[in-house]
């Protein structure tokens, strides 16, 4: 790459990463108590919250992993990004006013805690709490190592900086996450995920302006070119096939209401009512930010295909590729900082539920009370496992990947019956929970480990939630009615 | 909302992709290698891979969109005329879209190189990207207008309002 263009990107880079220590320094006045560093007292407004919900949504794979697939499966993966949006619309609908009122009624400061106001039962919290530090070193981890990658393929491309280390890269971002995270808690998190969700965006757009130039006739092109070389590959079901996708699109579309780090930040906004704008702002958010996703791959797989452009040792490496070559230096600068801003913005969302679940839940749940100076122990528990999870991406080889990829499905199977259908229906049961949740962590996790594929395709996690739900379900109608406690039932009455 | 009606839904959806699973699955029907190109797939002819499951495939997508919009029910306020009608419009043209571009996609795998172009993609691929991506938008639409209707009217912010103040001081530590 020219030099010009590498100093370009690492200024964008260094500055923002200044500006996440420089919001992490702000938000330490602002964190005086538990409450402020994992529900950020309650105090978030729509458009903060808004942002940061979906920008923690399109993680670092999704700015890396999903052009790679589009230009190696063709629009397969466009259905991904369309559940992605009646995901968020499910979520909503179900959880926008219910979390928020059970927020206010009984003030819990993270999710498992919600579920044991809910079901009245300390081991549908602990199971919750346990599924959720699973999901979150995997998916901690990965996002770790992403964050590593990137920067040091920033600073290689810098002639007087030259190779840096993995261990490097992974201390460095790290310190930066861990910094943020430490001092500021949640609050830091969703201010800097307010930054990242527009650097997103910007990026976004930028992105597919320029891609629509690469290719002779624009979208159109690239459009014809895939379809003339395969036309399945342009065609709505990618290379993957009809039902391979629409597995992704039950996963994606219903795992969202089970992402602990999305349905938090519900419960953080000022006013119950401001769900009603959230909705839109985050749907029309994450699917502007989904353009660098479609154009970066259309324009790599037709680019390719019309030999413009040499073919790519790694899918995913289409989006690098794609900035190296065809974007302007500053776009290239926006677009990377707006990737590590992908990345960080679920991160610090993920080490924020895991601490808690670490200092609050699992105590709460196993000696009925909580620790003393929990806010100490907090940021003692950010700190451990953002450590762990740097370890776990640099030494554990391919369970990082196995664990990352089991993230997702995790807290889809173990938290869509318990919390997006139980916090609706009165005649969900503790137990049932406890089974849904434990079918969903076993079958989720033998599919995974012995690479178990279904026909067609169909998405391990998808079985797994389709599973999680029939045993929630069935459980619950076998099982003699609950007790449930009247305030939460009145909850479920609104 | 009937509460019966998601799990009666995940039943179907259930049995649905039994019946998937015991069709024969045609060889490389997911896709292989590019015959030049590595790290690329390739998908062939669409009505060989495709053509034996289509019909339950087609049935397993319309029954999940049901059961998808049946979880939105589950939020709303029952006994409202004007929402069941409002959500029951909204599903049909969400069915509605996702049924034209099963259907628009047997005759694109059928003779693909005859596909006509709807802005700058194929006709089926358009009705993925335009219509069930943004036909379910109606969905934001009303929950956004009308939410002080049938999320939470007056009255049950006022109840909320009372549950609040009548909270035993010994709830918060429980």
């Amino acid at each position: 790459m020219e030099e010009h263009k590498s100093l370009v990107i690492l200024a964008c880079v260094a500055s923002y990463l200044v500006m996440c220590l420089s919001v992490g320094l702000w938000a330490l006045r602002r964190t005086s108590s538990t409450h402020d560093f994992f529900m950020a007292g309650r105090h978030l407004g729509v458009l903060v919250a808004s942002v940061a919900l979906f920008s923690s949504t399109m993680s670092g794979w999704g700015f890396v992993g999903g052009p790679g697939l589009v230009y190696q499966m063709g629009t397969s993966s466009f259905w991904m990004l369309i559940a992605t949006s009646i995901g968020t619309m499910i979520t909503f609908y179900l959880l926008g006013k219910r979390l928020r009122m059970l927020a206010e009624l009984r003030d819990p400061i993270s999710l498992p805690e919600a579920v044991t106001a809910r079901y009245n039962s300390r081991s549908t919290g602990l199971l919750t709490a346990i599924a959720i530090l699973l999901g979150v070193m995997g998916y901690l981890a990965t996002q770790i190592l992403a964050m590593a990658t990137v920067l040091q393929s920033v600073l290689e491309d810098v002639s007087w900086i030259g190779p840096v280390p993995i261990e490097i890269c992974v201390g460095i971002s790290g310190a930066v996450l861990v910094f943020y995270c430490v001092t500021g808690g949640i609050i830091a998190s969703v201010y800097t995920d307010l930054v990242q969700g527009i650097i997103m965006v910007f990026a976004a757009i930028l992105v597919l302006v320029t891609a629509v130039g690469v290719v002779e006739n624009g979208m159109t092109g690239m459009s014809e070119t895939i379809l003339a070389d395969d036309p399945e590959a342009m065609g709505p079901w990618g290379t993957l096939g009809m039902v391979g996708c629409l597995s992704w699109y039950l996963l994606l579309a219903l795992g969202m209401c089970g992402q602990p780090h999305v349905i938090t930040k519900l419960m953080m906004t000022r006013r119950i009512q401001d769900a009603r704008y959230m909705l839109p702002i985050s749907v029309f958010g994450y699917a502007l930010s989904a353009c660098l996703w479609i154009a970066i791959g259309l324009c790599m797989r037709a680019v390719v295909l019309q030999g413009l452009h040499p073919q790519l040792e790694n899918a995913d490496d289409a989006a690098a590729e794609f900035l190296q070559v065809y974007a302007h230096p500053l776009l290239a600068g926006v677009v990377v900082a707006g990737l590590l801003a992908a990345i960080m913005s679920t991160a610090d969302s993920f080490l924020n539920i895991g601490a808690a679940a670490i200092i609050h839940d699992i105590p709460r749940a196993v000696r009925g009370r909580s620790l003393k100076n929990e806010l100490l122990w907090a940021r003692v528990a950010t700190v451990s496992i953002a450590v762990v999870a740097g370890g776990f991406s640099l030494y554990s080889g391919n369970l990082v990947a196995l664990l990352g990829a089991f993230g997702w499905s995790t807290f889809a199977a173990a938290i869509v019956p318990t919390v997006a259908i139980g916090f609706n229906w009165k005649r969900a049961t503790a137990l049932a929970c406890n089974l849904a949740i434990l079918t969903g962590l076993v079958l989720n996790f033998t599919l995974e480990l012995f690479k178990i594929t279904l026909p067609y395709r169909f998405h391990g996690g998808a079985l797994s939630i389709l599973a999680s739900l029939a045993v929630f379900y069935v459980v619950s109608l076998v099982s003699p009615r609950p007790e449930i406690d009247s305030d939460i039932e009145a909850v479920i009455d609104l | 909302m009937k509460c019966w009606i998601p799990p009666l839904l995940l039943t179907m959806l259930g049995m649905t992709l039994a019946a998937i699973f015991l069709t024969s699955e045609p060889d490389k029907s997911h896709g292989f290698a590019h015959a030049q190109i590595a790290e690329m797939h390739q998908a062939g002819n669409g009505t060989d891979r495709l053509g034996s499951v289509l019909l339950l495939a087609w049935l397993f997508g319309t029954v999940m969109i049901a059961f998808f919009v049946s979880l939105l029910a589950l939020a709303i306020l029952p006994g409202n005329r004007q929402s069941f009608w409002l959500l029951l419009l909204g599903t049909l043209l969400y069915e509605t879209a996702f049924s034209l571009m099963v259907l628009e996609y047997r005759h694109f795998a059928a003779t693909p190189l005859e596909t006509t172009f709807w802005g700058p993609f194929p006709t089926a691929t358009a009705w993925v990207l335009f219509g069930v991506w943004l036909v379910p938008y109606i969905f934001i639409l009303l929950y956004t207008v009308f939410f002080d209707r049938w999320i939470l009217p007056a009255s049950h912010r006022n109840r909320f309002e009372e549950l609040l103040r009548n909270r035993p001081p010994d709830l918060l530590k429980k």
